[in-house]
């Protein structure tokens, strides 16, 4: 079933649009997107445009594509944003804040500190940056945020978790009607839609493309892709195409996103802004781990764990062109997956585009080794 | 073939660890130190010398604890620790001027460190595969400046198989009392950790005594600045941007003093000597700013440079950016000696830094040096360029590669250095 136009139909934001809720940006999975929403604001993640025409005169040319994409957006306003809350998590983002602020004048920005250890006094350290961070948003508002509304935000940003996390293991369970280019594109267009009214929608669309025969007994051997922040439907087409089995992934755009809720103890009605602050500071900490966080053992032994609980029997290792962070995870992913006796497949793409012919050829030939 | 000529090709041809060690040994005794500290034309260039292969014999010799380290750490913690620091971004410096970075950087790349990758540690990590380096008692590593060393690193402690000996110091983007606290504890923890790895604790004293020694050091290096705010003539072959092992690793040690002590004697003694010179002011060198680093293989940038009457005044990574340290509050002294660096958080510390420097120096223009694969730097390119603009500093980016020739373009570089002169020696 072709579901492209049922998804942009489906899951336009009618409700949001009408509240006309200001949009504030944002621009990595680090960024709790519970505080914009609790001030009253649209969280939006920039997707950038991809088709970069003066982003070339502000970076050099071997810097990352979604950054340089996601500049050229905001160059020329494209989201209408009241502001944007950038986090530090790799050098080339430090220095799109850095352009963001030196040459938008008129955009309030913020940079948001994320601790890349996770122990107790990070987790302290970074629930303070989450006090600035709400001290920004509430600044653009004019307003200040009350606790009750963090609180109806972290509830409503779990429900979203929680739903996503549902479609997306009914999805790998090939539970759906959906193919590898639809399933992207529900993530993606969620990045930016977190109303009562989205949610509804996606719970129903889950139900419309339920299909009734569960496992497919002749699927092809499992596939797991790991990766940063990948939106290329020209890849999630071909993969579509070449019918990749695709079970699990680990991805800025998908389960690096939604997996994890906040965990909210029970008696909260009292709780001060300090405490609901932690709380969300253990969620982001504690989510599945960016390559940009300092503990690649613990990364490498959850990647693993994935791997078996999923009987994986490839990889697919998809990175956008110079991001350090990913590209340097890959010797070691690929040693540490060998041991396993499970392959990884390197793909390296641009934001806006990629070989197409000889990424098909070198999947191709991947799939068909297993 | 001179001496320095012998042994370079006498490692190139034998690549091995055992025998680096050895040949450390050897010239790391001191009449052959002596000796091989003669055939030096400065002052300067030969303590430089004496005191690098001093301290990379210690890495070797076996002698004590190994710490490996990220350049942007302040060693004044290894030393008051009791541990002979290796700095493998150091190191693929030294590989490349040795010849030896194409085997490094190959090696890397069998390993499938992408080729977009800085190399300073795509070299490093070729070195680590090689097994050319001392095997580290543990390894410490930051995501100051950028993020290169806490993944590289990461693949070091795989390697050596100590990766519960692996640390990241974690330091904040922004500066105030609440980052300073949460670096200072990072510190206060590790150095535990290291005490129980060293098996000699933290002796608070040995800390107040290496912090006072940086200090001292910070006095030379500062009084060494303030003579090249006027100087034009210099020694034959000093070149500011060879100091990156002793602004980085010394500090906190005696030969750190003796050496910024040394070369500061010596140009100011080159100062009295330009002061008394009348033909110095009929046609004085453009002043040129140097920002970032350098190729450390052999190249003709001094030689393009001075040919068309210009002078490196100052480069950026000598710029002394942290103020006096406090002996007493060790932790929090390194803490905040990280925090101040220029490369931490926002552009604008480095931006601030550079005008400083742009305007203390006077200088005519600027050439910022952006080396494949480093993101912080180049990613700011545009940035500086505007800034000094607004300054009415010209700036020159020279794109090239620091350790691997093979990704640099030597026609190209020196087409825009020529042409850039062109536009100073008109203005
Ligand atoms: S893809 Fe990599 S380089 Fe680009 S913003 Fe994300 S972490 Fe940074
Ligand atoms: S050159 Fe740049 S990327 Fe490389 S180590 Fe230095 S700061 Fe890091």
């Amino acid at each position: 079933m072709k579901n492209n136009l049922i998804i942009e139909d489906f899951l336009k934001e009618k409700g949001v649009q009408k509240e006309k809720l200001k949009k504030i940006g944002w621009f990595c999975t680090y960024t709790p997107e519970e505080l914009i929403t609790a001030s009253g604001f649209s969280p939006v993640r920039v997707m950038g445009n991809k088709n970069t025409v003066k982003s070339g005169s502000y970076f050099p040319i071997n810097f990352c594509p979604y950054l340089k994409s996601a500049w050229e957006s905001l160059l020329a306003s494209e989201d209408g944003l009241q502001g944007a809350v950038f986090t530090d998590s790799c050098d080339g983002m430090r220095r799109l804040y850095d352009t963001a602020e030196y040459y938008l004048k008129d955009l309030p920005v913020f940079m948001l500190n994320v601790p890349r250890n996770t122990d107790s006094r990070s987790i302290d350290f970074y629930s303070s940056n989450l006090e600035d961070m709400l001290v920004f948003i509430e600044g653009i508002k004019g307003k200040q945020t009350s606790n009750q509304d963090l609180l109806k935000a972290l509830r409503l940003h779990n429900r979203k978790r929680n739903l996503l996390k549902e479609f997306s293991t009914s999805f790998f369970n090939n539970k759906y009607s959906l193919d590898i280019s639809d399933y992207y594109r529900v993530m993606e267009i969620s990045l930016s839609r977190t109303s009562e009214t989205f949610l509804d929608k996606l719970q129903s669309f889950k139900e419309l493309i339920s299909k009734n025969n569960n496992k497919d007994k002749t699927r092809k051997p499992g596939i797991m892709i790991i990766g940063n922040f990948i939106t290329e439907q020209k890849l999630w087409k071909m993969f579509t195409d070449l019918d990749v089995n695709l079970v699990s992934d680990d991805l800025c755009v998908s389960s690096r996103y939604y997996q994890g809720p906040v965990r909210i103890p029970s008696f909260m009605e009292g709780a001060d802004r300090k405490k609901i602050l932690h709380l969300i500071a253990e969620r982001y900490l504690n989510k599945p781990a960016c390559m940009r966080m300092s503990d690649m053992g613990s990364k490498i032994s959850q990647l693993k764990k994935e791997a078996s609980d999923n009987d994986i029997r490839g990889i697919i290792f998809i990175s956008l062109k110079f991001c350090d962070n990913v590209i340097y995870t890959f010797p070691l992913i690929r040693k540490e997956f060998a041991g396993l006796k499970i392959p990884v497949l390197y793909l390296e793409i641009e934001y806006s585009n990629f070989s197409e012919g000889q990424s098909n050829t070198r999947t191709q030939a991947f799939l068909e080794m297993l | 073939m001179g001496i320095k000529e012998k042994i370079k090709t006498n490692i190139q041809r034998n690549l091995d660890q055992r025998y680096f060690r050895r040949l450390l040994g050897i010239i790391a005794t001191r009449p052959v130190l002596f000796a091989y500290g003669n055939t030096f034309s400065s002052i300067s260039d030969k303590y430089l010398n004496i005191f690098s292969i001093e301290s990379i014999r210690d890495a070797y010799s076996g002698n004590k604890p190994v710490g490996f380290g990220s350049i942007f750490l302040p060693y004044e913690f290894f030393n008051a620790m009791g541990v002979s620091p290796l700095l493998p971004e150091v190191m693929a410096g030294f590989t490349a001027g040795l010849g030896l970075s194409d085997q490094t950087v190959k090696k890397a790349s069998a390993r499938w460190y992408s080729q977009d990758l800085c190399t300073f540690h795509r070299s490093a990590s070729g070195a680590v595969e090689l097994d050319l380096f001392p095997r580290p008692d543990f390894i410490l590593c930051t995501n100051l400046a950028c993020d290169a060393a806490q993944k590289s690193f990461y693949h070091y402690a795989v390697n050596y198989n100590i990766q519960n000996r692996y640390y990241h110091l974690d330091v904040p983007y922004h500066y105030n009392s609440r980052s300073l606290r949460y670096l200072a504890d990072q510190l206060e923890k590790l150095a535990e950790k290291i005490g129980d790895i060293t098996g000699k604790g933290v002796d608070l004293d040995r800390f107040a005594e290496t912090i006072e020694l940086s200090n001292e050091f910070r006095k030379w290096a500062v009084k060494l600045n303030n003579v090249r705010k006027e100087l034009l003539t210099y020694p034959p072959h000093f070149n500011g941007l060879n100091f990156i092992l002793p602004f980085h690793a010394f500090p906190g040690t005696q030969q750190a003093v003796k050496l910024y002590k040394n070369i500061y004697l010596e140009l100011d003694s080159f100062l009295q000597k330009q002061r008394k010179d009348p033909d110095i002011h009929k046609n004085p060198p453009k002043k040129i700013l140097w920002l970032h680093l350098k190729p450390y293989y052999r190249n003709e940038i001094s030689d393009i440079l001075e040919n068309g009457n210009c002078r490196v005044v100052f480069e950026e990574i000598n710029y002394v950016y942290w103020p006096e340290l406090d002996p007493s509050r060790p932790f929090e002294s390194l803490a905040l000696k990280m925090l101040s660096h220029p490369l931490r958080g926002n552009i604008s510390n480095r931006t601030d830094a550079i005008g400083k420097m742009a305007e203390e120096y006077g200088v005519d223009g600027a050439i910022l040096f952006t080396h494949w694969g480093c993101r912080q730097s180049n990613g700011g390119s545009r940035i500086i360029k505007d800034y000094l603009k607004s300054r009415g500093v010209p700036l020159l980016v020279l794109d090239g590669d620091c350790v691997d020739r093979a990704n640099s373009s030597t026609g190209q570089i020196k087409t825009r250095l020529q042409g850039y002169m062109e536009i100073l020696n008109c203005g």
